[in-house]
Order: C-alpha cells, then structure tokens, then sequence
C-alpha cells in the first residue's frame, strides 16, 4: 500500500483551507453526509462512470471526474410541491385542478428555466392518479422524515432515473455546497475500484442496478422525462490509499450480500449499513497506522436490563477510539519537525519565514505572505498549526465515528449517561448475511466478527481484557449469551442444546418453515 | 409414623439440589437396594430402533438430544430387547459390543463419557463403516447435540470422516442427510410427542406398586395426608381426569412453541406435583413431615396446582430450574381475568355469583375454600387491615392456578379458561391441531381470524377482507410499516387453484399453507406454533404486530417475502408480459375497513 501524492494542478478556490485530515483519511469523510447518502452520492457516481464505460475502474489514481444527474424536474413534482393535498381538498373538476397544478408550478418551481410541467398530463387519466403516485414516491423517500431543504430530499434508487445530486437551489439559481453529498460517496467509489474484487463487484452492481429496469424506475423515469445532467463534470476527490485491506472486505461485503437471493432493493439497507461500518474502521485504522498504536477493537455490549462490566468497557472502548483520530492529526502534524526541509528551515537567516513555507506547502496553511505578528518563531507556528487543525478536525471529520456509529446503529446511550458501542437488530441482521455464507457455529461467528471487524463480545475475543483483571470471563460469557438470545429472537440462530447453536442465513437456509 | 421407601426414593426425581438422579445406573442400583419395582418409563422408539436392527440393510443409528431425553434408557432397552442381558450392560463397559446375526452391533451408551483417545479411532472406524454396505458392523450411540458435534468434529479431517461430519451436520440441522450413500440416520429425542409422554409418566408414578407400601399408615385411614390427596388428583378418578389433561395442553401448547419436555423434567415435574410444599425440606414432603404440617395447619399449602409451577419452590430457584421455567411461561396465577376475579372475590357474597362460586370453590375445601382462604376473603372485603389485602392477593395466585386445572368443561368457554393465561387463543390452538390429527373440520372462527390477522399484518392496515389474503409490498424495502402497492389478492376458499388452509404436521401441530396454483410454483408453507397463532389472534382483534411480539413480525414478513416471490414466479410462468404502460395498484380502504385495489396508469 502507497501513499498517493495529492492531486496537483488542481486549482479550486472553494476546496479545503487546511489539507490536515485530507492528507490522512482523503477528500473527504464529513459527519452530515450520512450512511444512505454516502451511497446515493455513489451510485451517482458509478452511474455515471458506467455510462462512460469505466465502471469502478480507475485509470489513473485519483483523476476521478464525473458528471452527475439534477433530475430537477422530477425533484421540484416529488418534494416542491405542496399543493397537491390543497387542490385535492378543493374537489376541483380534473381539468381544473390541472390547470390549477400547473399555473402554480409554472410560479414556484425551483432550479428550471423551463418550468412547463403540462407534459404530466398526458400520461396520467386523472389529476387523482398523480396525487396517488407522487404519494408513493414521497412515502418511499430515503429519510423521508428529514426537516432538511427540498433540494436535499432523495427518491428511492429505484434505479438510474432516480439518482441526482444534491444541491441548494435558491431564487438565484442551483449551486452546489457540497453540504450532504460531501464527497464521502466519492471517496467510496475510488475505495471500490482500488479493491481486489472491483470486476466482480462491479458486474453484480451494474448488473442488478442498472441493467434491469424495474417498474418503479420507469414511473420515475416518466415523471422527470429526459434526464438532466449538471452543467459541469465534478473533479477534485482524492484518497490517500492505493490499497487496503479494508477496501477489500468492504467488497467481499458488498458481493456477499448482493449474492443473497433477494431483491436488490432489500439489499441497499444491508449495503448502507456494512459501508458506515467500514468507513469508521478506515477511519480509526488509519489514524492508527499513523500513531502506530494497538489494533483497533470495539468492545461491545449486547445490551441487558442490568449495569454491567461490559457496559462500562464498552464506553471506554468507544471513547478511545473516538479520540483516537484527533490524535492522529496532532501526531501528523508534528511529523513535519522530523523533515529534512524542515531543520533546514530552522537553521536559515528568515526561519521563521521558511519555516512557514513548509508548512503552507504540506498542509496549505499559513500564507507566508500574511503572517500574523504573535507568530513570532517556528514553535509558535507550528503550535498554532496544530490548535487550528484539531478545532476544524473536530467540526466535522472528528464527528465521523461518532455520528456514523448512531446512525448505523452500532452505538447507543441506552440506560447509560455514555456512548457505548451497543449493536442493534438490523446491524445484526446485516453482519449475519456478511459472514455467514449458511450455516456457522456461533463460536466461529464471533471469531468472524473479531477477524473481521475487530467486533469483541464473547469471551475467547476479550482475553486481553479478562487478563488485565478489567473483567471476569464470566462477564464476556453472559454477553455472548445475549447475543445468542437476541440472535434467537430475530430467527438467525438454530440452538440444538446448551452448548451447540447455529447462526443461519435466513436468506440462504433450507427453508424449514 | 411409618414410612414408605417408596416415597423416599421418589424425591430422588424431585428438583432437589443433589442430582444423583441423573444418572440411569445410579437410580437402576437404588431401586434394587431398596427393593422397588423399576419405574416403566415409555420408550416411544423403542419398536422402530428394534426393527431396523433386524432388518437385513439396517442403518446405524445415533440417538441425540438433551439431557434427560431417554437416550440412554432407549439403548439400553434395545440391548436387552435383541438379546443383550443386564449382567453385562451394567458391567460397567463404555462400549458394548453384541453378535447379531452376521453382523455386530456395537453400542456407544454415552458418547460424552468417552475420552478424546477412546472416542477418536471409534468415530475414524464408524465412517468407514458407514459408508462401506457390506460392513459387518453396525452402530447405535448415544450423544448430546454438543458433544456429538465436538467429538466428531475433533475426530480427524480426512474425507471419509469429514464426510461423515457433514452428513451428521445435515442431519441435526435440516433432518435429512443428503447423502444416500452413507447409511446412517439420526434420531434427535428432543422432538417427540410429549403430551402421551407425560400421561404415561403419570401413570407410571402414581399407579406404581410403591403406593401400596401407605397402606399400614394411620395418615393413610384418616385421610390427612396431603401427599395421597395429590396423588388422587393427579390419578383423576374424581374429576375425570380433567386435571391431568389440562396439564397435558399446557405441555402440548409449549411443545408446539419450541418448549420441550425432556422425561427428565417430567418426572420432576409429576414429583414435585405430588410432594411439594414450601414449608418443606428442599420443597418436598416425606412422610416424617405430614404429622408436622397437619398440626401447624399448613397442609392446604401441597396445593398440587400451584406446584406445577414450582410455587413450592424459592422463586429464583423455581424461575431458573426446568420444567417449571416453560410452565411460569404461561403467566398462570399472575395474569387476571375479570371473570373469574369476580367470581372468587365477590363469589360468597353476590347472589348472581353464588351458584359458579359454590361449584368451583365451595366444593373444594382442602385446597378451594379454606378456613385460611375465607378469613383473607372477608378482610380483603372488610377492607380494614391493609396487610390483609397483600395476604389474599397472594392467595388468589394459587385459586386462579388451581382454577386453571378444575374448571370443567361446560364453564371453560363462558369463564373464558385461556385467558388464565398469556396465551389466549392456545385453547382455540390446541382444538384446531386435535381437530386436524382427527380429520373434523376446525372450529369455525378459526380462519377468518388467523386471516384478517396475516392481512394486517402484510399491509400495515387496520384491514377486514377475512375470505382472501391482501398480498402487498411497499415497492421499495420489504421491512417499511405500511404496504401501500397492492400485487395480489389469493383466495382462501379453493379457487382456480389458489387456496390457503391449515394442515395438520403429523406431529401434532400444525401448518398454513397457501396454494398458488395446482402444480407450478409449490405452495408456500409456515408453521404454525403456539406464539405465532397467539400473535395473529391478537393482531386480528387490534394489536399492533411488532407491540406484541417483534420475533413474530419478523416470521411474517419473511413468510410475506416468500409469498411474493412465489407469486412473481406465478406471474412469469403464465407468462405475463411487459406492457408499455406501467401500471400500478394501490391499495383502498373502503369505509367498512375492506380493502380493494385501485389501478392507476402512467403512460410513457
């Protein structure tokens, strides 16, 4: 695995201030872009990749520009368009609640020069139809419940017609901020192609998502009409890796569940979820790799109605992690004393002024020409480095692990004044369909999820921990047992006796009714 | 006071700390020394295990299951039943071998009691055996589902015990082999019928010659004594045997539930009804304590009802010790009904109450109405000492537990019996499986319920339609709440090859299949078990599917997966094309709660 060097030549006045945690972890993971549209931003991209014929296959590291689909039109009938149950509540004849429609759209839509929606008519008998398909459309949406902007509302990826990019359309027109497709689906797709099995991935994608048009994407299809592309392609992501480890398992997950004989559909919540995790783990491994610290681990608790040991290791286990990035980005940071260019520096006429061109060239801050006056020598310097790197880290970056272990469920502060990793249902449910390819004794399980995911619950994994005397075995034994309840309870685990039980696919099992 | 050795020996099988009783050989040598006939235990297996071994292509067999099951007491029956004798089986050999005919039958009574080098080269030579017809031997054993599955597992990794590991896998799991080659089968005792289990433990202790041994007792000509008073409920000369065939449905319910009743437990179970008490050591009588218990006056304490549940027991104790852990399932004691509060609160005073209180409570002064019994009643309803009301509530735990067992047939169903319990329709349930075995038709509210059910549950919808099934999808995941798209409806009544029936599993419980058509796609099939027709039950008459119970909802669903991909497949087959429109149908509710489906069109 290689270091990439960051993409020269690419001017861009709205790109990053610092280049602190892009240099680590790439361009770039941001807390507000969540699981489910880490993967719209991505099938946006893969979406438009195939169309070009390059379809997860990288020609040259980290040159990735892509144009992506607006679907304004479809976008302004599904989410910009209250009137439907006001019109539907003033009994209007079918002609008239048309016109009705119509007149108001041709006012209020967004982000449309051309805003004549009249081509609707003709493929619905009634304005009652209409209304009863964009209800279908708006119940079916991805987080429908979100308060967010209409322009960051997102349609079921019922297919290619239904993926766009988000976007904040105002009276002035349409822009991109990059505020929830902040590149992290980006990231992904360059994740993918660098993985070992991307053909094999990328044909079950394509194959399932783009070649086979459901129903569902044609009625999509025909409420935006001919698809709208953005005005300009979308360069500028890049990532750090040429490969690594965990690239891979997320492919070996991503074909493990799309191999699972059920629909498509049925798979994308599985894929959301194994994606957040991966991404946390990419996160705290690299921070890791830099800091050269221990393997990474998450103790977790299957939760129980009592306080126990577990629970209380478990949030330690979280908090360390948690931290584990700001310290790489200080540990980072300071690296930069030990070059070569740097004592250089430090022993020129104008230190302090070299010393701040080396900086600015690594991590694009400061500006020699603007030097602040209580910047008054290298140490200084870099001090104040490192200060403004870790605020801005933990604006966003710093909030990855824990914003995407909430919303993947494998955190929780249930019963608890602390975070602690505390799996739920489905992303039990989503490590079973990955790891168990039929049948797998529930020891083997929990080895898996160890290997794997570095997932502690039982008490073989936590050896460590029972060792240093922070826990009895018995303690780790009970947790293992909660999660053999649980696994029961949710139809994933076939127990023969007290000491012989199977976690089954229940995509892939016999069916024994 | 005399005592009786018998009853002394049978708190061996109690749920008492020390459990000597586990072991079959420990039990054969006490019964010999203290001069008591065996107990007859039923070996339900025993006739087909005995023809396969006569029979010329006779197949290995391992016998598996928990502890206390009867492997052990089965091989042994085999043994003596092909001609082994009981000097030589008790002769201490781990590995019994036994010439018959041309072949020998070598016998595993206990594989766990095999160290790892005994049980190695055993299990190497099995699979050759197996996999080789023209072996002279064959093998009967005897395993736990762990050990089984660690011994062979650590036996050796060439192919032809890797083989026979797979096939023993295959067989555990899914019950069949997959491979015909390797003649071999497996007998898992876990799953049997229990409800005929348990009437025949019954009659093995309570008509056991042992009782005779009362009969120079005083307590015996008095009639004082509460262990021969529970005796002769269980017996069931005075009630006709209700008491023993409720506590048969209660088994018969938990089994078809996945709560198995190994013989072990039952004969705790039928101990602990006859010799319980909580005054008692270790929570049972023996004959020194029946004149100490009659003069303190707490002999109505034995109920034999309230020992089904342990309630002779420390609750801690009662909660974690098999089978009194599956019975407390039932909620019975702690789950009111107002009907029958009524009647044993109000009961003595209320005119309109009198005759149903007379018949059920009056009539049974030892354990019904007791003096204790009374004067708790009469302070509860004076209402002036609270510490009174505490005692009588804790007393109206054990009459509902007893009423459970002794309200007869006539008042069950105006009393509403099963809603003693958590599981309301488990009566409805229990008369369907019997009605099915029997071949009778099933009561008549029966599938109009477990539909409307199975409708709301896979649409979401407060729906009505009892005479098809509502098959919906949300169009994109199949786990939202509400399925507005409409794909099928399938008719329950046999039509045009569609139907959906219950059918009996020839174990006792039974099935909901849904036929699509008469061949091509296969109808798709779920178990119907206690929980999960308790679940539509409810769903039926209002409940929320995931408030009851969420391992249930999730059955569902998946059933409602497979159910539309049968139905795609169906769609394929008659060969519906793609038309240019899309048409797609939503779901109506009209005003009296029936769904119908409504197209809409959009043209491209």
């Amino acid at each position: 695995m290689e270091i990439l060097p960051r993409p020269v030549g690419y001017e861009d006045r709205t790109g990053p201030a610092y280049w602190v945690d892009e240099a680590i972890w790439g361009h770039r993971l941001h807390d507000e872009q969540s699981p489910w549209l880490i993967l719209l931003e991505f099938l946006g991209v893969l979406r438009s990749e195939s169309l070009a014929g390059r379809a997860l296959t990288e020609v040259d590291f980290n040159k990735l520009s892509y144009r992506p689909q607006t679907q304004l039109r479809l976008r302004n009938v599904v989410f910009n368009n209250p009137y439907l149950l006001t019109i539907g509540a003033e009994r209007l004849s079918d002609d008239a609640a048309w016109t009705k429609w119509l007149e108001l759209m041709q006012q209020n839509a967004g982000g449309l020069e051309d805003r004549d929606f009249s081509y609707l008519r003709h493929r619905f008998d009634s304005f009652e139809d209409f209304s009863a398909v964009v209800g279908f459309l708006q119940s079916s949406a991805i987080e429908g419940t979100s308060n967010k902007r209409w322009s960051s509302k997102f349609v079921f990826p019922f297919g290619p017609n239904a993926l766009y990019e988000d976007a904040a359309i105002t009276a002035s027109g349409v822009s991109t901020d990059r505020r929830f497709f902040a590149r992290t689906g980006e990231v992904l797709y360059l994740m993918l192609s660098r993985a070992k099995r991307a053909a094999d991935l990328r044909d079950r994608l394509v194959g399932k998502l783009f070649e086979q048009p459901t129903v569902y994407d044609r009625l999509v299809g025909a409420l935006q009409g001919e698809p709208q592309l953005a005005e300009n392609d979308r360069p500028g992501s890049y990532l750090p890796c040429s490969a690594h480890p965990i690239f891979d398992q997320m492919a070996e997950d991503w074909i493990a569940i799309l191999d699972s004989p059920i629909s498509v559909f049925d798979a994308l919540p599985h894929l959301v979820t194994i994606t957040g995790l991966n991404l946390i783990r990419y996160q705290l491994e690299r921070a890791r790799e830099l800091l050269d610290a221990i393997p990474i681990t998450m103790v977790c608790e299957i939760v129980s109605p009592r306080k126990t040991v577990v629970r209380d290791i478990a949030a330690d286990s979280f908090q360390a992690n948690n931290a584990l990035p700001g310290l790489a980005i200080e540990h980072y940071i300071r690296s930069a004393e030990k070059s070569h260019d740097w004592q250089a520096a430090l022993a020129s006429d104008d230190a302090l002024l070299n010393a701040a061109e080396v900086l600015a060239r690594q991590f694009d801050w400061p500006d020699p020409d603007e030097l602040s006056s209580d910047l008054t020598n290298p140490g200084v310097l870099l001090d104040e480095l490192v200060s403004r790197a870790k605020i801005r880290h933990a604006q966003h970056v710093g909030k990855v692990h824990s914003t995407w272990a909430r919303q993947i469920g494998l955190s929780s502060r249930r019963s608890s004044r602390r975070v602690r990793y505390a799996p739920t249902d489905r992303l039990l449910k989503t490590l079973v369909v990955c790891c168990v390819p039929e049948r797998l004794e529930f020891k083997d399980f929990l080895r898996e999820l160890h290997n794997r995911y570095g997932l502690v619950i039982g008490d073989h994994q936590a050896a460590r921990i029972i060792g240093a005397g922070k826990a009895d075995q018995e303690d780790f034994s009970d947790n293992a047992r909660r999660l053999e309840e649980r696994l029961i309870s949710l139809g994933l685990l076939n127990r023969l006796s007290d000491s012989a039980a199977y976690v089954e696919n229940p995509f892939r099992r016999e069916v024994r009714a | 006071m005399p005592t009786n050795n018998w009853i002394r020996f049978l708190r061996n099988y109690g749920p008492i700390p020390t459990n000597d009783n586990m072991y079959d050989e420990t039990i054969q040598r006490a019964l010999a020394r203290l001069k008591i006939a065996p107990i007859e235990l039923p070996a339900p297996h025993l006739d087909w295990l005995v023809d396969n071994f006569r029979s010329k292509d006779c197949l290995s067999i391992i016998l598996t299951g928990t502890a206390g099951d009867g492997k052990t007491y089965h091989c042994r029956s085999v043994w003596l039943e092909l001609g082994g004798t009981i000097e030589d089986w008790n002769g201490g050999a781990k590995i019994q071998r036994l010439p018959l005919g041309t072949r020998q039958l070598i016998v595993v009574k206990d594989l766990s009691e095999l160290r790892a080098d005994e049980s190695k080269p055993l299990i190497e030579q099995m699979a050759w055996d197996v996999a080789d017809p023209a072996s002279p031997r064959v093998y009967l054993m005897a395993a736990n589902h762990g050990q089984l599955l660690e011994k062979l597992k650590s036996a050796g990794n060439d192919s032809t015990t890797s083989v026979l590991v797979t096939v023993v896998e295959n067989l555990l799991v899914t019950g069949r082999g997959g491979n015909d080659a390797i003649k071999l089968d497996l007998k898992d005792l876990s799953r049997s019928a229990a409800v005929v289990m348990i009437d025949q433990v019954i009659d093995a202790i309570a008509q056991h010659s042992g009782w005779d041994g009362c009969l120079d007792c005083p307590a015996l000509g008095e009639g004082h004594c509460p262990i021969r008073e529970n005796r002769k409920r269980l017996v069931g000369t005075t009630d006709d045997r209700l008491f023993r065939r409720r506590l048969g449905s209660l088994v018969e319910a938990s089994e078809q539930n996945g709560g198995h009743f190994t013989i072990r437990q039952a004969l705790s179970l039928v101990t602990n009804i006859i010799l319980g008490h909580p005054d008692a050591k270790d929570g049972l009588m023996s004959c020194n304590d029946v004149g100490a218990l009659a003069a303190a006056g707490s002999a109505e304490q034995a109920s034999p009802y309230r020992n089904v549940f342990g309630g002779n027991l420390k609750r801690s104790h009662a909660e974690r010790t098999e089978p009194f852990r599956k019975l407390q399932l039932f909620g019975i004691g702690s789950e009111t009904s107002n009907k029958v509060d009524n009647v044993l609160v109000y009961g003595a005073d209320d005119p309109a109450l009198l005759a149903t209180y007379s018949a059920l409570v009056q009539s049974d002064p030892i354990y019904g109405e007791t003096p204790t019994f009374k004067r708790a009643q009469q302070s509860y309803l004076e209402g002036d000492d609270p510490a009174a009301a505490t005692r009588f509530l804790a007393l109206l735990q054990g009459q509902r537990q007893r009423l459970f067992f002794t309200i007869g047939e006539e008042l069950a169903e105006s009393l509403d019996l099963w809603d003693l319990t958590v599981f309301r329709y488990a009566g409805l349930y229990l008369e369907s499986a019997r009605a099915l075995a029997e071949k009778h038709p099933l009561p008549r509210n029966v599938m109009p319920m477990l539909i409307r059910g199975l409708n709301r549950v896979f649409t979401g919808m407060l729906i009505q339609n009892q005479d098809e099934l509502v098959l919906a999808s949300a169009g994109s995941q199949s786990q939202s709440r509400t399925s507005p798209l409409f794909e099928e409806f399938v008719s329950v009544a046999r039509r045009g090859g569609e139907e959906v029936s219950l059918v009996s599993d020839n174990t006792g419980g039974m099935q909901l299949v849904v036929k699509l058509s008469r061949d091509n796609p296969p109808p798709v099939s779920l178990q119907m078990s206690t929980t999960r027709f308790e679940f539509l039950g409810r769903v039926a008459e209002g409940a929320l599917p995931s408030s009851f119970s969420l391992e249930c909802y999730e059955d569902f669903l998946a059933f409602k997966a497979r159910l539309l991909s049968a139905v795609e497949r169906r769609r394929v087959l008659d060969g519906d094309d793609r038309a240019t429109d899309i048409v797609l149908k939503f779901i109506d509710l009209n005003l009296d709660g029936r769904a119908s489906s409504r197209s809409v069109t959009v043209r491209i």
